[in-house]
């Protein structure tokens, strides 16, 4: 079943542009499958990311989260997914427990549920005692890794993350892999994009690469050797 | 080819044009250059018009039946040297501490081939040629204003414009050797925000009490008329004796009147050196190493107790923002201070307008009088709600991505702005009845007019600032400068509140100099008035709101 179907998208920045930035993409991502989104810089990956959960408005097509349109139904459709952005933004002036309290009371999130979720979250991404600092006092890999736990904190069916390893040293980095593996077994989905085409390779069912704002493969890891003549999907992603 | 040039002067340039909001690329402020202009001619005006009464009486004061106008215009000349040092001062600590401590270009800096000796001097000389600027707009028409009233000479004048470039530098010496003992202490305060709040609190309660003290003194100038009773012969003696330690204001004045010019100038030089020196060797020294403690630690790693509670949407984003603001140390003072000490500037310009206008027309208009003071001081408190918007940077993209009505985003803005306002408000209107200025009806309705007032601006910079945010590029995030939203919610919110309180103001006086009492029709016009306001301005806030918060982007249009 589709938990994220992505309709036909275009989207330009400039109105009076005749070219748009990102171009008729169709995709699906299903429950219990991690998708991977690929691409050079300024492919148009953020773009879509951000298209995807209501960031940029688009053009034309649509965007379904759990059967509910970003576009006509913003509010529903978003209650869906937990996301982490690539520029980190995060409220500093928060300490880490009322960043997650506050994404708790933004998602609804029952009083009962709220204390096991932070310790099973504190449980994966490790923040100690930093957890009642300011946020302002985070390294870059601790903000990720808040931002990552706030996301949780609703165990949303859709974990989309822009550039989630940037910064997390290897241990972490683990962690999240391990971490959107054994949530996507729970029968959530997982979408995100890197330019870690290993780690897309080890992680994904499936990869999505775009390049100058067109889809120009959604390929199914499992038999991507059998299909394309290719050592690895570095070989592959830089041949194309 | 461009001639290559020192790393100096590339960094002074930069300096410079930041500081003078020249860079290119980035939108001239064409309202706020414009309310500064009008602001610092009124100020300037307003000076002219009240200290040349004063100085002329001053100068012509007999003491033993002499008039030594020379003396009483050198005992001036020292006071304005001595304020404009000390102003300097207090100005530039802040501008070097930022400069050379808190400004994120220094991260660039650190890690660049560059001596920190020519970073400390490009900002410094930046802050000084800044403090040219202030000191001549005061000095030049003290300068005129002494000058003629003593008749001196060419020479007078030259020597006055010659000391606008050497005044700075004593005030920036100065400021230099206490920027570093200023930053530590701003250090400690900010991570300590209940301590931050009062210190600021307190201090800018300081400053209303200096400058209700100057307004008292004016009142006093400008309604006694006897002037000359107040300096006896004692007094003199006393002002001359002050005049004489205020070392180096009364050397500046000394050479003004040509007096012991090689004394005074070496009195002067051996001041600047002497503090410019020990400053630039204790800054240099500790420089690399507050730079890098900064970079490494930024803030405080205090834990701060929090709980998991649950709220509704609209507490949890009413509660960011308080945490934003709070936590933040300009914001907390730009706003937190700045509203609850709203009420005592209210009371203060109600009591010194109240004054003269009874003195002057024996008339009392004090309801009319304060719902424009009110409806002013309204205007500059609110002036903060002008970056609701822009003060959230890249996180309101992620607060767009979350599943909240942009109703909800919008209105917990404004609901906070206003609770903020609506109490600060309050406790005007409730100082103007313990005062006596009004009655318990008439502080009503002043709170009311003002509320609707306060909450119409509100409206109107949310949606100016939602229409055009300017983010910061800071790794804090916070708003440090003015922008062109602040100065146009300003300039209009300002226009609008002087036009409506002249004009009540003047309906109330001409009705009572007729014998009449307007005071109803003036109370239900004002608060009409403000009601409509409101109402346009809530039209204005939702006017497209839901199509323009999914097309945002936080580019500038």
């Amino acid at each position: 079943m589709a938990v994220l179907k992505v309709d036909s998208l275009c989207k330009k920045y400039d109105p009076k542009a005749t070219e748009y930035t990102v171009k008729n993409i169709n995709f699906q991502v299903n429950k219990g499958e991690i998708v991977g989104l690929i691409g050079h810089n300024g492919a148009g990956k953020t773009t879509i990311l951000k298209s995807i959960m209501g960031m940029y408005a688009f053009n034309e097509g649509d965007v379904t989260i759990c059967g509910k349109s970003i576009k006509d139904n913003p509010v529903e459709a978003k209650r869906n997914f937990g996301f982490v952005t690539d520029n980190h933004a995060v409220f500093l002036k928060m300490t880490g427990l009322q960043y997650l309290a506050f994404m708790a009371d933004v998602y609804q999130v029952p009083a009962e549920e709220r204390q096991a979720r932070v310790d099973e979250l504190q449980k994966i991404f490790v923040l100690g005692d930093a957890i009642n600092r300011l946020i302002g006092t985070y390294s870059h890999g601790m903000k990720q890794k808040i931002c990552m736990m706030g996301s949780l904190m609703h165990q949303p069916d859709l974990w989309i993350l822009d550039e989630p390893m940037v910064g997390l040293d290897p241990r972490t980095a683990k962690a999240v892999i391990d971490y959107m593996k054994a949530y996507a077994s729970l029968g959530h989905a997982v979408l995100f994009s890197s330019h870690n085409l290993d780690t897309v390779e080890k992680v994904c069912d499936r990869v999505v690469i775009i390049k100058k704002g067109d889809l120009v493969e959604n390929l199914d890891v499992s038999s991507f050797a059998k299909t394309k003549d290719a050592k690895d999907l570095e070989e592959y992603f830089l041949h194309e | 080819m461009n001639k290559a040039r020192s790393p100096f002067f590339a960094l002074l340039s930069k300096q410079l044009k930041e500081d003078f909001n020249l860079t290119k690329g980035k939108k001239f402020d064409l309202f706020g250059m414009l309310i500064n202009l009008i602001i610092t001619v009124a100020v300037v005006a307003l000076v002219v018009l009240v200290f040349n009464n004063f100085i002329g009486t001053y100068v012509g004061i007999e003491v033993d039946r002499v008039i030594d106008t020379a003396s009483r215009q050198k005992e001036i000349l020292t006071f304005v040297y001595a304020l404009v040092i000390i102003a300097g001062v207090l100005g530039a600590v802040g501008q070097i501490s930022h400069g050379l401590f808190e400004n994120d270009d220094l991260k660039i800096y650190i890690s660049l081939p560059l001596s920190p000796n020519t970073i400390v001097l490009a900002k410094i000389i930046a802050v000084y040629l800044k403090q040219i600027v202030t000191s001549a707009v005061v000095l030049v028409p003290f300068a005129v204003m002494i000058g003629m009233a003593g008749g001196n000479g060419a020479m007078f004048y030259v020597v006055m414009a010659v000391s606008c470039l050497f005044v700075p530098v004593v005030s920036v010496a100065l400021a230099t050797l206490l920027a570093l003992p200023f930053y530590v202490v701003k250090r400690f305060v900010r991570s300590r925000f209940t301590v931050n709040f009062i210190v600021t609190t307190a201090l800018l309660a300081l400053l209303f009490w200096g400058y209700s003290f100057i307004l008292g003194l004016l009142e006093q100038i400008l309604g006694a008329g006897e002037l000359k009773y107040i300096f006896t012969a004692e007094t003199v003696a006393v002002i001359a004796g002050i005049a004489n330690v205020l070392v180096p204001a009364t050397n500046f004045a000394a050479i003004c009147f040509g007096g012991d010019v090689v004394v005074n100038v070496v009195i002067i030089l051996c001041f600047i050196m002497f503090s410019g020196i020990v400053a630039l060797l204790v800054i240099r020294w500790l420089y690399t190493y507050i730079t890098n403690s900064r970079l490494t630690r930024a803030n405080s790693n205090r834990a701060l107790k929090a709980s998991i509670k649950k709220h509704s949407i609209f507490a949890a984003l009413i509660k960011k923002e308080f945490n934003e603001v709070y936590r933040s140390f300009n914001y907390s003072y730009q706003y937190f201070s700045v509203a609850i000490l709203m009420p005592l500037m209210v009371v203060l310009c109600t009591n010194v307008a109240s004054g003269l206008l009874t003195e002057l027309l024996f008339v009392n208009v004090n309801f009319e009088l304060c719902i424009f003071v009110i409806a002013i001081f309204g205007v500059l408190t609110n002036t903060f709600c002008a970056t609701n918007i822009s003060r959230d940077g890249q996180l309101f993209m992620s607060i767009k991505a979350m599943p909240i009505k942009p109703q909800t985003v919008i209105y917990a803005k404004v609901v906070f702005c206003m609770i903020v306002s609506f109490v600060s408000e309050l406790l005007a209107a409730t100082a103007l009845y313990i005062f006596g200025f009004i009655t318990v009806v008439q502080a009503v309705i002043v709170l009311l007019t003002g509320s609707c007032l306060a909450f119409a601006q509100v409206c109107f910079a949310t949606k100016l600032d939602f229409k055009n945010p300017q983010f910061s590029s800071d790794d804090d995030v916070e708003i440090k400068e003015s922008n062109s939203t602040i100065s146009s919610i300003l300039f209009v919110g300002l226009l609008i509140a002087v036009a409506m309180g002249l004009l009540i103001v003047f309906f109330a006086l001409t009705s009572k100099l007729q014998g009449g009492d307007s005071s109803l029709a003036t109370s239900l016009c004002s608060l009409a008035f403000a009601v409509l306001v409101a109402g346009v301005s809530v039209l204005y806030l939702h006017h497209n709101l839901k199509k323009n918060y999914a097309n945002f982007t936080g580019d500038k249009k």
